[in-house]
């Protein structure tokens, strides 16, 4: 032993004796780190700078017949819009939530699955599913015609229809979020409340709703941001919104001015709501997830298990089966589906590529970021945190107006290359990426990167041997999300794409304009495809990071 | 004495110059010695470990392994370039690779067939070649802690650091690993500095016990002169316990309630001065018309701890064996004939 050590020690004596002088730093950063924050910080912050000065330029006679005029009206239907859309998701996603965590429904498991492929179906493409189904030449109007009504029995176009469609495809992120709380839910708790002698009624009004709180809250947010910001389904279904508002603007009058004003407005409402929030999640806790702990109980069901099985297969059918089965019969054959495939292959090529760049480049960002967030406290961190989050707060039309205001005027070489439509996609959905590695890096001990220090390796290999490899399920799962979410993206690729750059999003949208509902049907299900496999993979992923801890 | 470590005048401030850690620390370590730092939490301890190890900048004095400077006001070796081995407080084990290839972690620069034959050597010094195809979470604690001694020791550091390494473990285990822990060490011959709060796991293990309190190294020395004879009243109260009876320096002895102490450290006359008693060092004598009162008993196992009023009212404490029982309220007298006198000034907070 003692042989084997002063041999070590000549060793590391002949390659490590050179001196290392102190490093300089700015506050807690090398300059790299800060070079590369300030970067970020430019990227992230300046379309939405831009966008605010370009809505100042507009003037105070712009703004003042705008707000006096369209804004007012404009502002109230949104925001019923999206209240009502809300309430519709909480009503559709919170009793499945509790009877798949909770109750003993047989095949719950495989229900929880296919819960989520809504958020495979863009609301879109949901919507014109619906219009299929309900639309004034619809099977359901034409039936009732048929039997002697006259006019229509249900009118899709419209505040109702938009409500109905929004909810329908967004609930799944209140059933996923109010699922996995109800799951981690410590059950001493409602033993608690049994033991106080309230039965499971009184337990889920008086124990489990409230501890629900933060975590309904967190999915209400993310539907309501998503009614604000949509811009597609809203459109086929002709409400009018902010977002439609905008592109009108800019597309039919071309009012660059009157737009960028119409999205000031637009952005402030969604910060003013985020910022609610923070406040509203600062003055309580998260609920902290637990694991290696007790599971949840299970109540059986008994004679509820039908009224349970009907309420899941109503939520499911109206989100899952029925758009699914509208598309097929509207594709009309498989030869359809292929004959679009075969002849636009190039529109799936385009969305893949943009959305995977975009995916990669936010995974590289999102690490530098969480790591700099959760390494070093302190003001760069938070001011990060702000610029990354914003994304969440710009709606696809919003950041497409911005990015072109901005790239148009200083970098016009980049405008109208397909590196814009990346950009966009970036942009908007970097906050994702952060969020799958930010979650996962707080998971990591930094003793961990300290102990590979310790064992001689420079802060950088301690980062590649030891920290990526822990990190790199969230990593994986942050770039799905961002594919996902990118390869649905309507809004910005339509104002953000080279003149014949068509997306399958791009394409469903043409063909529903050119009412070509066979093509439409077909790239949708084409592009539900490319979306559901990911989104299976990263639930593979999920169930192996809670088995890792 | 080869020096291994040497510390001079080390101080680290957190928060732009707010709350000191570390003052002025200065402290030489000899190589194949075990020295503990010991000290209630937040005394600086880990800091100073944290220092060594370069995983903190010093605000000032400077810092040398193996006689070269790892740091001072220019120079600063980050830590993987220190040659020195750290255990953490929760092991640090990295959960993606086995107990073999944690071990190996520190040997990349190595050709295969030396680091083949470290790692087992390694493994072997543990105890763990068994186990080495196992991940961090199919180890038990103390397995875990092996697994991450063998790691630290490896690349044949020059010196091992351990921080807080046995507070982790139950009871049980801890004691057994305390033992394991210093063979190990001690079989490798690898100088090593731990740091602890538990004043029986200092006096144990280490050659040398450093006691820290807010910051400053109040003393160093071998643990039973640490015990016996503290420098200051912090180490007499938080090395084992005491109590502090007054007492006045006549010539050649200390005269106090328990009796005149022979004056080993030459005060001078008329000084008034605080005597150090140990629990261990009165004995109650069964004395119907003793001018003592026995008030409490402890019960603790291995003894019985007796708290004593004396006729002045004041109170000391006396350990005894573990069956002699003498009820609260008895009357006793008390008989004291320390080993070591220590005094302090009365005056003085700290001496």
């Amino acid at each position: 032993m003692r042989g084997g050590m002063a041999k070590g020690n000549m060793e590391r004596a002949a390659s490590g004796e050179t001196f290392i002088f102190r490093r300089p730093t700015i506050g807690v950063l090398t300059p790299v780190a800060a070079l590369g924050a300030v970067f970020i910080i430019l990227l992230t912050a300046s379309p939405l700078l831009n966008l605010f000065i370009a809505a100042l330029a507009a003037g105070s006679r712009g703004l003042s017949s705008l707000l006096s005029g369209s804004v007012p009206t404009l502002l109230a239907k949104t925001l019923l819009l999206a209240t009502l859309a809300t309430l519709w998701a909480l009503l559709l996603g919170v009793p499945p939530a509790w009877i798949l965590t909770r109750t003993d429904l047989p095949g719950r498991r495989l229900f929880r699955v296919l819960g989520l492929l809504p958020l495979a179906i863009p609301p879109y493409i949901g919507a014109l599913t619906y219009i299929t189904l309900l639309g004034p030449v619809g099977p359901v109007n034409k039936a009732y015609q048929a039997m002697g009504g006259s006019g229509q029995l249900v009118n899709i176009y419209g505040l109702w229809g938009g409500v109905l469609v929004l909810g329908l495809f967004t609930y799944p992120y209140i059933l996923l979020l109010a699922g996995s709380a109800l799951e981690s839910s410590n059950p001493a708790m409602e033993e608690a409340a049994r033991a106080a002698g309230h039965g499971p009624m009184g337990i889920f009004v008086r124990v489990t709703l409230p501890l629900l709180r933060p975590s309904l809250l967190a999915g209400s947010l993310l539907v309501f941001l998503y009614a604000l910001s949509d811009f597609a389904a809203v459109s086929f279904l002709r409400v009018t919104t902010f977002t439609t508002e905008i592109y009108h603007q800019l597309n039919t009058r071309f009012d660059q001015r009157g737009a960028a004003a119409l999205s000031a407005v637009l952005v402030l409402l969604t910060l003013l709501v985020l910022v609610a929030q923070r406040k509203n999640l600062g003055r309580r806790s998260f609920v902290q997830r637990r694991s290696g702990a007790k599971p949840p109980t299970i109540y059986p069901l008994g004679h509820w298990k039908v009224p349970a099985l009907i309420c899941t297969y109503l939520v499911l059918g109206g989100s899952v089966f029925l758009p699914i089965a509208l598309l097929l019969y509207q594709a009309g054959s498989a030869a359809t589906i292929f004959q679009t495939l075969a002849s636009g292959h190039r529109y799936l090529w385009n969305s893949l590529w943009t959305a995977a760049v975009a995916a990669t480049a936010a995974t590289v960002l999102a690490l530098f970021v969480s790591y700099l967030i959760d390494r070093r406290k302190g003001p760069v961190g938070l001011l990060l945190t702000a610029a990354t989050q914003l994304g969440y707060a710009i709606p696809g039309t919003v950041l497409g107006l911005s990015l072109i205001l901005l790239y148009n005027t200083y970098v016009p070489w980049i405008y109208g290359t397909a590196a814009m439509v990346v950009l966009g996609y970036l942009l908007r959905y970097l906050p994702q990426a952060v969020q799958g590695s930010a979650a996962a890096l707080s998971q990591v001990d930094p003793n961990l990167e300290e102990a590979a220090r310790g064992l001689g390796r420079s802060s950088w290999q301690a980062l590649r041997e030891v920290t990526i490899p822990l990190i790199r399920p969230g990593m994986v799962a942050g770039w799905t999300l961002v594919f996902i979410s990118s390869i649905k993206e309507l809004a910005a690729t339509l104002l953000l794409r080279p003149a014949g750059f068509d997306t399958l999003p791009v394409r469903i949208w043409i063909a529903t304009i050119e009412v070509d509902f066979a093509v439409a049907a077909s790239t949708s299900l084409i592009l539900i495809a490319t979306t559901a496999l990911p989104l299976f993979l990263i639930r593979r992923l999920d169930s192996g990071i809670s088995q890792l801890d | 004495m080869t020096e291994v470590i040497r510390l001079e005048g080390v101080s680290k401030r957190y928060g732009g110059g707010g709350i000191a850690a570390i003052q002025e620390i200065s402290l030489v370590v000899g190589k194949g010695e075990i020295v503990a730092l010991l000290g209630p939490s937040g005394c600086g301890k880990t800091t100073t470990l944290r220092l060594i190890a370069g995983f903190e900048v010093p605000d000032g004095g400077s810092i040398e392994i193996g006689g070269r400077i790892v740091a001072n006001e220019r120079i600063f070796v980050p830590a993987e370039r220190r040659g020195v081995g750290m255990v953490f407080q929760d092991y640090a084990l990295f959960p993606h690779l086995t107990a073999r290839e944690n071990v190996a972690f520190g040997l990349h620069n190595w050709d295969a067939e030396r680091s083949g034959k470290r790692i087992e050597e390694a493994l072997d010094l543990v105890g763990l070649s068994e186990l080495e195809g196992r991940y961090s979470y199919e180890l038990s604690g103390g397995q875990q802690q092996r697994v991450a001694l063998a790691r630290a020791l490896a690349p044949s550091p020059q010196v091992v650091l351990l921080d807080e390494p046995f507070s982790n473990l139950d009871a049980d285990m801890r004691a057994q690993m305390r033992q394991d822990v210093h063979r190990i060490l001690r079989q490798a011959g690898t100088t090593a500095i731990f740091v602890t709060h538990d004043q029986e796991e200092a006096l144990m293990i280490a050659d040398r016990v450093g006691v820290l309190n807010q910051g400053r190294l109040e003393q160093i020395d071998q643990p039973d002169v640490i015990y016996h004879t503290p420098a200051t009243r912090f180490v007499a109260r938080f090395v084992g316990s005491a109590d502090f009876i007054p007492g006045l320096v006549q010539g050649e002895g200390i005269v106090t309630e328990l009796g005149t102490f022979p004056n080993q450290q030459g005060l001078p006359s008329g000084q008034a001065v605080e005597v150090m008693i140990r629990p261990d060092d009165i004995e109650l004598v069964a004395d119907l018309a003793g001018e003592a009162t026995v008030v409490t008993r402890h019960f603790r196992g291995s003894d019985n701890l007796y708290c004593v009023q004396l006729p002045s009212g004041r109170t000391v404490h006396s350990s005894q064996g573990s069956t002699r029982i003498v009820e609260s309220g008895a009357r006793i007298a008390v008989k004291t004939d320390p080993t070591h006198v220590v005094c302090f000034y009365e005056d003085d907070t700290t001496r």
